[in-house]
Parts: C-alpha cells; structure tokens; sequence
C-alpha cells in the first residue's frame, strides 16, 4: 500500500531525514540529482541511523564510518577498506519510493506504479500539484475525517483511499487534498495539497494562506475541547 | 578579549560561532562548569552574579547573557551592519528572535541539560515547551522562504540566527527530534554554510569532501 | 533482582562515583544493573554503600573499595581482585577525571565505540581523524588467555589533534585493553613525555540495560595544559559519540555472529563480542 510521507519539496536536494510509518523508523532521502529514495533507517554495519548521514551527489553516507551508499541501497565505498569492493551484503533495505501529487510515497511491500497511479491521478488537483504545508497532530486514521469535518468549517472532509483525504470547499472552488501518515497508532501527518495556478506569484498567495489555515487547522484538531 | 567559555555551552557556543564568523581574535579562559561548577563559586560570581556562562571581557567591558554579547560584537566589530542593521523594523525583528533565541528555545537546553547532566527539570515539560517553540519557529521559515527571505529576521542572516541555532542544532541530545520540522531543517542547513561557521561536539556540519 | 542477571554480569566491579564526588555532602543515590544503590562518605572518610528496595529500603551493605580515584561496588562475588593500572603509581603522571556522561545505550554498544577507530574521520573531525586518512592498517585483537583480558594492539592512526595538549598533526599509536566486559582503557602516544603512553579510561555505570552513566579519566603525562583545557577536550569527544550511541539500533550490542556485518577493521568488535558471549554475559545484549 502507497503511504504518503513527505511533502516533495519537503525533500530538498542532496538532504535526509528520518520519517515514521506505524512506528517504522525510515530515512528518505534526495540525490543531488534529485531522486528520492525511501530506506529502512539501519545501516548494516553498526546498526546506525542512517537519516543522519550526509548526501554526497548521488550516495548516502552514514554517519558512523562513513560507508557510502547509492539509491539502489548497496554499498559503494568503505573508507575504512577503501582498497575493498563492498560485498553485496553491504546493502541497505530499500522501499518502494515515488512521487506523486506533490507528495512522496513509499511502500514497503510493493513498487506498483499503476497503483499510486490509481490512487493520485483521479484528482483535478493531481494535474498540477501544489504541496503546501505538513502538520502533525495526535490522531488516528479511524477519527480523523470526523474530526477533520469538525475542524474546518468551510469543507466536506471525505476519505479517497486511504492515505488520502479530499476536503472539498463548500463555498469556494479551492478544494484541498491531505496526504494522511500514520506515524504511530496515536500521530497523524497531514500534508497539504492543491492545485496549482502555474504562477509563482499566486502560488506563493497559496501556500501563505494555506500555511496559515493549516496552523488554525493543527491547533483546532489539537484542542478538541474547544471545538464543542 | 576574553570569552569565560565551557566547551558543551550552547550559550557559549552563540558566541565563538559569531566571534569565528567576524573573524575577531580572542582568549578563551575555559570554566569547569562540569563537573567543578565553578560558575556557582564565588570567584566566579564576583565576574557574573548570575552565575552563568558565557561571559565576555572586552577592555573594561564585561558582558554576561550570550544575547546581549551578540548585540555588542555585532555592534562594535560587524563592519558590514548586517548582523543587527539599523532599519528600525529589521531591528525589531531581530531583537524579536533574539529574544525568542535566549528565551522560549531555551527549553531544548534545558532538556539536554537533564538528559546528558542529570540537571533535575521535568523532562516532559521541557520537550513540550521545546517543540512548541520549534513549531513556531518552523511555521515562520515556512512563511519567510515563501517570502523570498531565508533567515530569521529577513533576507540576511543576524544575530537572531545565531541566537537560535545552537540549541536547535543540539536538539537530538535532550531527546528532541526535528522529523517534524523541515523548514528548521533547511535553515540549520543555512547557517551551517555561513562563511566562518564552527561547529560544536552535537552539532552535525558538512564533512569536507575527499581530496 | 539480582538473581535476575546473568553471573558474568553480576561478579564484576562498577565504578559509581569519583572519589573526589562523592563527599559527605553529596552522597550518591543511583542504580546499578537496574538495581537501586545508594553511598555516603561516612565521617571517617571511608564509603558505605547499600543495595536498596524499589520502596528505599535497605537491602544489605555491599562491598566497596577507592581505586584509581573511583569508588567501585559489585553486587556480585568477582573471582578476581580489581585489574591492575601500574601507570597510576608513576611519577610525573596526572589523573583527570571528566565527570559523567549520562547515554542512553548499553554498556556493550559504549565499549565497541571506544574500540573503534574507523569512526575517527566522520564522528571527530579534523580531530581525532580526517578524510581522506580513512584507512584502518590491519591490526591485532585477541583475549590474553591468562588474565582474560582482550587486547587491541599494533593499531595506529593519524590524528589531527589527538590529545589536547597537541599542537599539530601525528601518526599515533594506540592499543586498547579490556580488562573486564564493561571497562576500557586506552593507551596512546603521549605528546607531553617521548616513549611514553597517555591512559584514557571509560567505566561506564549501567543504570538499565540500555541507560548508562559514563565515568571516564585520562592519565597522562602533561605540564603545559589546565585540568579544564584537558577534560574539555575529552568531554567533546565524548558527545560527538554520544549522538552516534544514542543513534543505533537496537541499543543492545547484537551478540549473534552474522547480526551486523563486520570487515577487516572491525577485529576488535568481533573478538570483543564473541569473548563476551562466550562468558554468558545477558545484561544489555540482544
């Protein structure tokens, strides 16, 4: 199943870090190149994190010895050995790892295009994704279109899939889809997608307002006491 | 100038992170903040009645609260008047953030004080204050980038950066993850490639590449 | 309980306090194999310290001695007397002790980290270590079947900065002993007397299994550098492997042949790791 994490440019080039699914430690990480990959965060050496390495052009390098490794996940360079090849056992688990609405997916059973396809493309939105804003909030995936449909007055809060949640404005023609991360069973990240006006300016309009709504939105789904 | 300095002060660290990038010469005179406490020893007090590092010996000038050293290494060596400029809004800001720096952040010390030092805060308290403060931090950047301003204050780095960094930086030892928060992210990113940036023992820089 | 760890564990002395810490006026109420204990300088100066309940009640003395500036307990029965440092009775030599450093990680993962040399270039930059002096020569690890210590020798690396009182670069020659499971000292070149070794000590203190107290001290030959210039050097060093310890998973040294993968530089670990199994240690292993 496809799992969005991450708005894309969330991801900036050449950077790692850590991010939960279901209390699933995992490094995402961009190439220089700007391809995102999406790995179990374990180096197989020591066991470090290896959302704390360092993205030198194409390679992740750990943090602990230095051990360099390319998207495919196996290991390039050892500099402790750097006369040796890497063994293929010097390799990273790796996810399945796409982009998508404006968003970065991962899957870890599975890389089927035709699903997140499926998934993302039958959406106006999906034509020209504009990423806006990440919150987190306490939550589950079970509560969270109820809760969402009290918190933002202006919507209708529907679920598309899972993973996936279109708030669709009432008044308005400015729909918004939310990416829903399940970190843990009781934390929830909601990253923010519209569509784009193909200029800069208006899109930055956007994402200022949305940004804005989106503190609103987080501070009522964090205050349910108030929203009665 | 002298700089009272312990090499595991964030504080201290705000002040040889900009002292390395204005280039100013000066002595350290190390403390033993842990584990003589000698910050608490009268010798000290005499220096800082507060008892706290750093303190800074410039002449006849003596300074303690990094803060306010900031504003006068700004002041009296920044040549370039970029660091605490002189348009009276930027000024606000910057004494905003600054304030913000020594002040709300200081919960993220706090937390790495219990958990490297055995100081005895209540953990919890301090990570939440802590990432509440993180989060308004990150939703600024978010807003500041959107603004074409990649910096604190506006679309230069000043003191109010330098204020900030070092406990946001040295989160991870008081157990405070930044997942959350991409926008500090890409700002620590920022300041870490300051033309005369130091690090400090916690804080992640760049590796120079191979030669 | 005590019953609850393994003997291997249980039969070794702890350090809990420095000696110069724990006065009459700072008595030491910690944990030890995650059993409360507590100690007090009594007036006469000597040191008693007690196993205690979960509700703070006095469960029985245990045994006490001040070594090496350190005060040691055991909730076991060691077989051995404490492992001898003949360095501290030279003339000319100076103990530093450094304080504390409380992590969050078993006292297994701390060894192998002070064992390792391949992290000097990524975790102590320009200091201990630096690209592109990366490579670890072969070197030597084995258990000294007499004393049951495990020795790493003929190991040597280039070090920017390797001791504080360094004012420049140099290939420096280490070795590592292991006397007992959670101890390790090293020895490296010393820059303040030619020939000789410097002594740098950790004896972490396992709070828990995967929460450790670090004590650690150098030994060392030095008159041009302030206690403090020395401990904060080696307090640095000791947080830039703090992020890294906190940072593996799991947080128990994997003990299983195969669990991590090892290479040429990484000897010492293995040996370390199946010496330690082969005791039976089960505190803070996976």
């Amino acid at each position: 199943m496809w799992m969005p994490v991450s708005g894309g440019t969330d991801l900036a080039a050449a950077s790692a870090r850590a991010v939960w699914l279901a209390d699933q430690d995992i490094a995402i990480w961009r190439t220089k190149s700007g391809v995102a990959s999406a790995w179990h965060n374990l180096c197989p050496h020591r066991g470090m994190r290896l959302s704390f390495g360092q993205v030198r052009g194409e390679n992740l390098v750990c943090r602990y010895h230095g051990w360099a490794f390319e998207a495919s996940g196996q290991c390039q360079g050892i500099p402790a050995s750097p006369e040796m090849k890497p063994p293929p056992t010097a390799c990273v688990e790796t996810y399945a790892c796409r982009e998508a609405l404006g968003l970065i997916w991962l899957n870890t059973s599975d890389d089927n295009a035709d699903s997140l396809n499926a998934l993302t493309a039958d959406n106006e939105i999906a034509k020209s994704p504009l990423f806006c804003k990440s919150i987190y909030v306490d939550g589950t995936r079970g509560s969270i279109v109820e809760h969402l449909s009290q918190a933002a007055a202006d919507f209708e809060a529907s679920e598309i899939a899972p993973g996936l949640i279109s708030l669709s404005a009432t008044s308005t023609n400015e729909d918004l889809v939310l990416g829903v991360q399940v970190c843990s069973p009781s934390r929830l990240g909601l990253h923010i997608v519209v569509k784009s006006e193909a200029d800069q300016n208006k899109d930055n309009k956007r994402r200022l307002q949305i940004g804005k709504w989106a503190q609103g939105l987080r501070w009522q789904l964090s205050n349910p006491e108030a929203m009665k | 100038m002298k700089l009272h300095d312990y090499i595991l002060s964030g504080s201290c660290y705000k002040v040889r992170l900009f002292l390395n990038i204005l280039d100013v010469e000066y002595e350290k005179v190390p403390v033993d903040f842990y584990p003589g406490k000698e910050h608490k020893k009268p010798d000290f007090l005499a220096l800082n009645p507060l008892g706290q590092l750093p303190v800074l010996e410039d002449g006849d000038l003596v300074l303690r609260d990094a803060q306010s050293i900031l504003l006068y290494l700004a002041t009296k060596y920044d040549d370039g008047n970029t660091w605490f400029p002189e348009d009276a809004a930027t000024r606000g800001r910057v004494a905003m953030w600054t304030a913000f720096g020594g002040g709300e952040i200081m919960a993220a010390s706090a937390a790495r004080l219990h958990d490297v030092l055995n100081y005895p805060f209540d953990i919890e308290q301090q990570r939440r204050a802590a990432h509440a403060a993180f989060i308004i931090l990150d939703d600024h950047m978010a807003e500041q980038e959107i603004a074409g301003c990649d910096w604190l204050a506006g679309d230069t780095p000043t003191i109010a950066d330098i204020a900030c960094f070092p406990y946001i930086a040295l989160s991870e030892d008081g157990g405070i993850a930044r997942d959350e928060y991409p926008a500090i992210e890409r700002w620590l990113a920022r300041v870490i490639n300051l033309p005369g940036f130091i690090d400090m023992p916690g804080v992640l820089s760049p590796w120079k590449a191979p030669v | 309980m005590t019953t609850d760890i393994d003997p291997a564990t249980l039969n070794q002395w702890y350090v809990i306090q420095s000696s110069d810490d724990l006065t009459m006026a700072s008595p030491r109420d910690t944990r030890l194999l995650g059993i409360p204990v507590s100690a007090a300088r009594r007036d006469d100066g000597q040191i008693a310290a007690f196993e205690m309940s979960a509700a703070g009640e006095t469960v029985r003395e245990l045994p006490v001695q001040e070594r090496y500036g350190y005060v040691w307990t055991t909730l076991g029965t060691p077989d051995v007397d404490l492992f001898d440092m003949p360095e501290f009775d030279e003339e000319g030599r100076r103990l530093v002790v450094c304080g504390i450093a409380t992590v969050k990680t078993s006292p297994g993962r701390i060894i192998e980290n002070f064992l390792d040399m391949s992290h000097f270039p990524f975790v102590h930059i320009d200091v201990l270590g630096a690209e592109p002096n990366t490579e670890v020569l072969p070197y030597k690890a084995r258990v000294d079947a007499d004393t049951d210590e495990l020795w790493a020798t003929d190991c040597g690396f280039y070090q920017p900065k390797a001791m504080a009182s360094s004012t420049e670069g140099s290939e420096v020659d280490y070795r590592y002993r292991v006397p007992q499971p959670y101890v390790a000292v090293l020895y490296k070149t010393s820059p303040g007397k030619a020939g000789a070794f410097d002594l740098v000590g950790i004896l972490p203190q396992p709070l828990d299994e995967t929460h450790c107290d670090i004590h650690y001290f150098m030994l060392v030959f030095d008159e041009d550098n302030s206690d403090q210039e020395l401990i904060q050097f080696q307090q640095g060093i000791l947080m830039q492997d703090r992020l890294i310890l906190e940072n593996q998973r799991p947080l128990k040294l994997p003990l299983e042949r195969g669990a991590e993968m090892a290479i040429r530089a990484d000897v010492a670990s293995v040996q370390y790791r199946r010496w330690i199994k082969d005791m039976g240690v089960g505190f803070g292993v996976a």
